[in-house]
C-alpha cells in the first residue's frame, strides 16, 4: 500500500510484466522474466507466461463485450491451449464459485460493476495461476460489493493456490494481507 | 477462442457499423464489377464486329502478307489457299467449328460512271459463304453480292452516291492487272450497304472472287478467312490450324486470330485496359483509405479492451490478427453483397435492353451497351477488394498492438475539464494565487469543443463547466460507444454508453492517460493545491503549488509560469520524489486558450489538446451522476 503518486500501480505493472522495469529486473522461480537491461524474457514469451502463470484484476475491469461472461472467462483458457470443452468445464465452475452461474450467457453490458468486477477475478483464474496481480480492485465499487468482491478474490486466490499481489491506498484493504509492503515516493519502506 | 470467431463476435456485436462497412465494400465491388462489365461487353461488340463483318476470326496468309507495307507482293496462288481450306474443313479440331470460309482477294482501281469517278476499295469474296461470314452485313438498297450475278458489285452508300447510281445501275471498274496493264469491265450495280466505318464506306465495294481475278487477271488472293460458331474457340482453332499448316504442301502459309488484326479493337482493349486498371487501383485505394480509417476508429473504441487482451496473456499478433481476422470477414460479407448486387444489377440492364450509347469514333451507328460478367472479372474484382479489406485492417491491427499495455489499460481516454481558466484565462493566476477563485455561477454552463491528439489517433470532445463541475462527452466515437466524464463533488464519474450506469473513478487513483490533462488544464483543481510561492501581481513569473493531503491529487508538487499578462504560459508536475512527470505549454489567441500541450516523461508522444471558442448560456444541466449519459448526450444535443 502507498499513498496517490508513491509508485503502486508501476511496481504491479512491472511485477506482472505489463510494463518493462526502468532499473532492476523480475525474477520467479529463479528466471530472470524481465529486465532493464532487455535480458529476461522477449515479449511473446512474457505474453504467454502472463497467459498460463499469472493472473491480473484491474480497477476497471473491461471485458469483450462481444462475449458473454462465460465466453470472457473461457477466452485466456482457450487461448492458452486448453480444448474448448475443458475450458467451458472451468469457466463455468468458476463463475458458480463467484456467484455468477446465473448470468454466465448474460451480455456483459448488462452486468454491474461488482458483477464485471467478478467475471474479471473469475478469468484471472481460469488458467490456475500462480499469482494474481490486482491493482486497486475495489477502487470503482461502492463499500459493500467492494467488500464482497475482496472476499471472493482472497477467498478464490487462496483455493487456487494462487498468491495475491493487491496494490491499495486504503488501510483496511490492506490489513487483510498476509505481508504488507508499503510504498512512499517510489521506495519499498 | 480463434481469431476468426472472435471478429465474428466483434461483427455481430456492432450489426450497424458491420452492415455500413460492408455495404461501402460492396459498393466498391459493384462500380469494379460493373465496369468490368462494361469494358468487357465492348470488347466483346468490337471482336464481333470484326470478327463477323466478314474478316473471319482466323486469317491465313503468307506469312509475310500480314505485316508486309505492300501485301500485294506477297499473295498467294487461290489454289493453294483453297487446298489448305479442303485439309483445314476435314481437320476434326476445326470441322465443328467451323461456320464459314472464303478465299478473299482484294482489288484497288476507279470506278467510272458517265463522266463521274471515284477511288475504290474491292474486296473479291465468294458469295455463297458472305451470308455467314458477315451476318450483320446488310444492304441499304439493292441486295448484297449474288453467286447468281457474278458480275455484281456491292458499293459503299456514299460512293454509289458519289457516282451517281442505283442497283440495278452500271459502273465500270479499271484496274491495274497483276501483269501490270490497265483493264477495265462493266458490273452492275446489285446493291449499297454500310459497313459502319464512315470512312470506309466512301470507298467500299465488294465482288465476286470470281469477278475479282478477271478484273485483275490474276490467279492470286490475300488471304483466307475463317469464320467461326463461336468466338471463344479462336485459340484452339488457331493451334490446330498451324497444325495442319505445317504440311509442307502449305510452306510460306500462317494463320493469325482476329484479336491480332483487329487494329481498332487492339487500341481500344489497350485504352481499357489502362482505364479499368486505374479505376480499379483507385477503387482499392479509396477502400484501403476508408475501411482502414473505420477500423481505426474501432480500435480506438476498443483499446481498453485490447488492453485487456494483452493484460491477459494475448501476444501482439493474436490481437492483430483479430482485426485482420475483422477485416477479412468485413471483405467476404462486402464481397458476397457486393458480387450480388452487380449480377442484379447487369440483369436489369439486360432487361432494359442495354444502355443504349452513341457511335464510337468513325463510326456511323450506337449500339446498347450491356455489363458482361464472367468469372475473370469476379475473380479480379472480388480478390482486388478482398486484398484491400485485408490491407485496410493491417494498419489498425498493427497499431492496437503498440500501445503501452498499462497505459492503454488505464487510459480511458478520457479529458475532464477545461475550467473556467479557459474561458476567463487571466483568471488562471488568480485563481493559483487565491488557491481557489471565482468560478462561473452555478446557474450558468459553458461549453467548448476539444481536439485531443494524441500521436496519431485525435478524439474530440464536448466539454461543458458549470460552477465547480465539468461534464465531458466524446464526440468523435460511434454512436452506442461513446464515454461521458463527470467531475462532480470532489469525485470523478464515468460511463460509456454501453454501461448500465456510472462508474466511479476516484481521484486518490493514479489515472494514467489523458485522464491526468485534467490536472494540468483544470485550475479548478487548484483547490486542491497550496501556493507556496507566487510573483506579484501582474509580473511574470513561476506559481509554485503543492499538493494539498487529501486532496487526491496525482502530483505531489506543481509549477505554473504565468506571464505578465496573467496568461498561464507553461506548466510542470512532479512526483513526491521530486521527478518531472508531466509538462505542458499553453497558447492563447486574443487572450482565448486556443492549444495545451501535454507531455509525460517517458512518452515519446506529446498530448496536444485544440480548443474552440467557448459558448456560455444561462441554462444549468442537472449534473448528476445516476443521470451522467443522459446529461451527456442534452450537450451533443441529442436524447439517448
Amino acid at each position: 500500500m502507498g499513498p496517490s503518486g508513491s509508485g503502486k500501480s508501476t511496481l504491479l505493472h512491472v511485477a506482472a510484466l505489463l510494463d518493462p522495469p526502468s532499473s532492476g529486473s523480475v525474477w520467479l522461480d529463479g528466471t530472470c522474466l524481465s529486465a532493464a537491461d532487455g535480458t529476461g524474457l522477449d515479449d511473446d514469451a512474457r505474453s504467454l507466461f502472463r497467459l498460463r502463470r499469472l493472473g491480473f484484476v484491474h480497477q476497471t475491469y473491461p471485458m469483450v463485450v462481444a462475449l458473454t461472461p462465460l465466453e470472457n472467462v473461457m477466452l485466456p483458457a482457450e487461448y492458452a491451449g486448453m480444448d474448448r470443452a475443458a475450458a467451458r468445464t472451468r469457466a463455468v465452475d468458476l463463475l458458480a464459485r463467484v456467484g455468477l452461474a446465473s448470468h454466465a450467457n448474460r451480455d456483459v453490458r448488462t452486468l454491474s460493476g461488482g458483477e464485471r468486477q467478478r467475471v474479471a477475478i473469475a478469468r484471472a483464474l481460469v488458467n490456475r495461476p500462480v499469482a494474481v496481480f490486482a491493482d486497486e480492485p475495489t477502487a470503482a465499487l461502492d463499500t459493500t460489493t467492494g467488500a464482497q468482491v475482496l472476499d471472493l478474490l482472497f477467498a478464490e486466490s487462496r483455493a487456487s493456490g494462487a498468491a495475491l499481489v493487491l496494490a491499495t491506498h486504503d488501510p483496511t484493504v490492506a490489513a487483510r494481507a498476509d505481508h504488507l509492503l508499503r510504498l512512499s515516493g517510489g521506495r519499498l519502506g | 477462442m480463434n481469431a476468426l470467431r472472435l471478429a465474428w463476435k466483434s461483427l455481430v456485436r456492432s450489426p450497424q457499423r458491420t452492415l455500413l462497412t460492408s455495404l461501402g465494400l460492396a459498393n466498391a465491388v459493384i462500380g469494379g464489377l460493373t465496369f468490368y462489365g462494361f469494358t468487357h461487353d465492348t470488347y466483346w461488340g468490337l471482336s464481333e464486329a470484326f470478327a463477323r463483318a466478314g474478316n473471319g476470326h482466323v486469317q491465313i496468309a503468307d506469312a509475310a502478307w500480314f505485316d508486309a507495307p505492300a501485301p500485294e507482293q506477297h499473295r498467294t496462288e487461290r489454289t493453294k489457299l483453297e487446298a489448305a481450306r479442303t485439309a483445314l474443313a476435314a481437320d476434326p479440331a476445326i470441322h465443328d467449328r467451323l461456320l464459314a470460309s472464303a478465299v478473299r482477294r482484294n482489288v484497288v482501281g476507279m470506278l467510272v460512271v458517265e463522266g463521274r469517278s471515284g477511288i475504290f476499295l474491292g474486296e473479291g469474296t465468294e458469295p455463297t459463304a458472305e451470308p455467314k461470314l458477315a451476318p450483320l452485313a446488310h444492304s441499304v438498297a439493292g441486295t448484297l453480292l449474288d453467286a447468281a450475278n457474278p458480275i455484281g458489285i456491292l458499293l459503299g452508300a456514299p460512293l454509289a452516291a458519289r457516282l451517281g447510281v442505283q442497283p440495278g445501275g452500271t459502273v465500270t471498274a479499271m484496274v491495274t492487272t497483276d501483269q501490270g496493264l490497265t483493264n477495265a469491265m462493266d458490273l452492275t450495280v446489285l446493291g449499297t450497304t454500310m459497313t459502319g466505318a464512315q470512312e470506309l464506306d466512301r470507298a467500299y465495294a465488294a465482288l465476286p472472287l470470281d469477278t475479282a481475278l478477271s478484273l485483275v487477271d490474276g490467279t492470286t488472293a490475300d488471304l483466307l478467312v475463317l469464320a467461326l460458331v463461336d468466338t471463344a474457340d479462336t485459340d484452339s482453332v488457331l493451334a490446330a490450324t498451324r497444325r495442319v499448316l505445317a504440311d509442307p504442301a502449305f510452306a510460306g502459309l500462317d494463320a493469325r486470330p482476329w484479336y491480332r488484326r483487329a487494329d481498332y479493337y487492339i487500341a481500344v482493349k489497350a485504352l481499357y485496359d489502362r482505364i479499368f486498371g486505374v479505376f480499379q487501383g483507385l477503387m482499392v485505394l479509396v477502400t484501403v483509405l476508408s475501411l482502414s480509417h473505420a477500423l481505426a476508429a474501432v480500435v480506438a473504441e476498443r483499446r481498453a479492451e485490447i488492453a485487456m487482451l494483452r493484460v491477459v496473456g494475448l501476444r501482439r499478433r493474436d490481437v492483430a490478427a483479430i482485426f485482420l481476422a475483422e477485416g477479412a470477414l468485413l471483405g467476404v460479407l462486402g464481397c458476397a453483397a457486393g458480387a450480388v448486387g452487380a449480377i442484379g444489377l447487369s440483369q436489369l440492364v439486360t432487361s432494359l435492353g442495354g444502355i443504349p450509347m452513341p457511335p464510337p469514333p468513325g463510326f456511323s451507328a450506337g449500339y446498347p451497351a450491356h455489363i458482361r460478367l464472367d468469372a475473370v472479372g469476379f475473380v479480379v474484382v472480388l480478390s482486388a477488394t478482398f486484398a484491400a479489406a485485408v490491407i485496410a485492417s493491417a494498419l489498425p491491427a498493427w497499431r492496437a498492438t503498440r500501445g503501452e499495455l498499462s497505459r492503454g489499460l488505464m487510459g480511458l481516454a478520457v479529458l475532464l475539464a477545461l475550467a473556467p481558466a479557459l474561458i476567463s484565462p487571466a483568471h488562471a493566476a488568480d485563481a493559483l494565487e487565491n488557491a481557489l477563485g471565482p468560478l462561473p455561477p452555478a446557474d450558468r454552463r459553458c461549453e467548448v469543443d476539444v481536439s485531443v491528439q494524441d500521436g496519431t489517433a485525435t478524439m474530440g470532445w464536448r466539454v461543458a463547466t458549470q460552477g465547480t463541475d465539468t461534464l465531458a462527452i466524446s464526440t468523435t466515437l460511434a454512436v452506442g460507444h461513446r464515454q461521458a466524464v463527470l467531475a462532480s463533488a470532489g469525485a470523478t464519474w464515468f460511463q460509456t454508453e454501453t454501461m448500465a450506469k456510472a462508474m466511479r473513478v476516484g481521484l486518490a487513483q493514479r489515472m494514467m492517460g489523458q485522464l491526468s490533462a485534467a490536472d494540468v488544464i483544470d485550475p479548478r483543481l487548484v483547490a486542491g493545491w497550496v501556493v507556496t510561492a507566487a510573483p506579484d501581481r501582474g509580473a511574470a513569473g513561476v506559481i509554485a503549488a503543492t499538493a494539498r493531503p487529501g486532496a487526491g491529487l496525482a502530483f505531489a508538487r506543481a509549477e505554473f509560469d504565468v506571464a505578465a499578462t496573467g496568461l498561464l504560459t507553461a506548466s510542470r508536475f512532479y512526483a513526491p520524489s521530486g521527478s518531472l512527470l508531466r509538462s505542458a505549454t499553453y497558447s492563447f489567441s486574443e487572450g482565448r486558450l486556443v492549444a495545451v500541450s501535454v507531455r509525460d516523461t517517458g512518452h515519446a508522444n506529446a498530448v496536444t489538446l485544440s480548443l474552440g471558442p467557448p459558448t456560455c448560456t444561462s441554462s444549468p444541466l442537472n449534473l448528476a451522476p445516476e443521470t451522467l449519459m443522459i446529461t451527456a448526450l442534452t450537450l451533443l444535443g441529442r436524447t439517448p
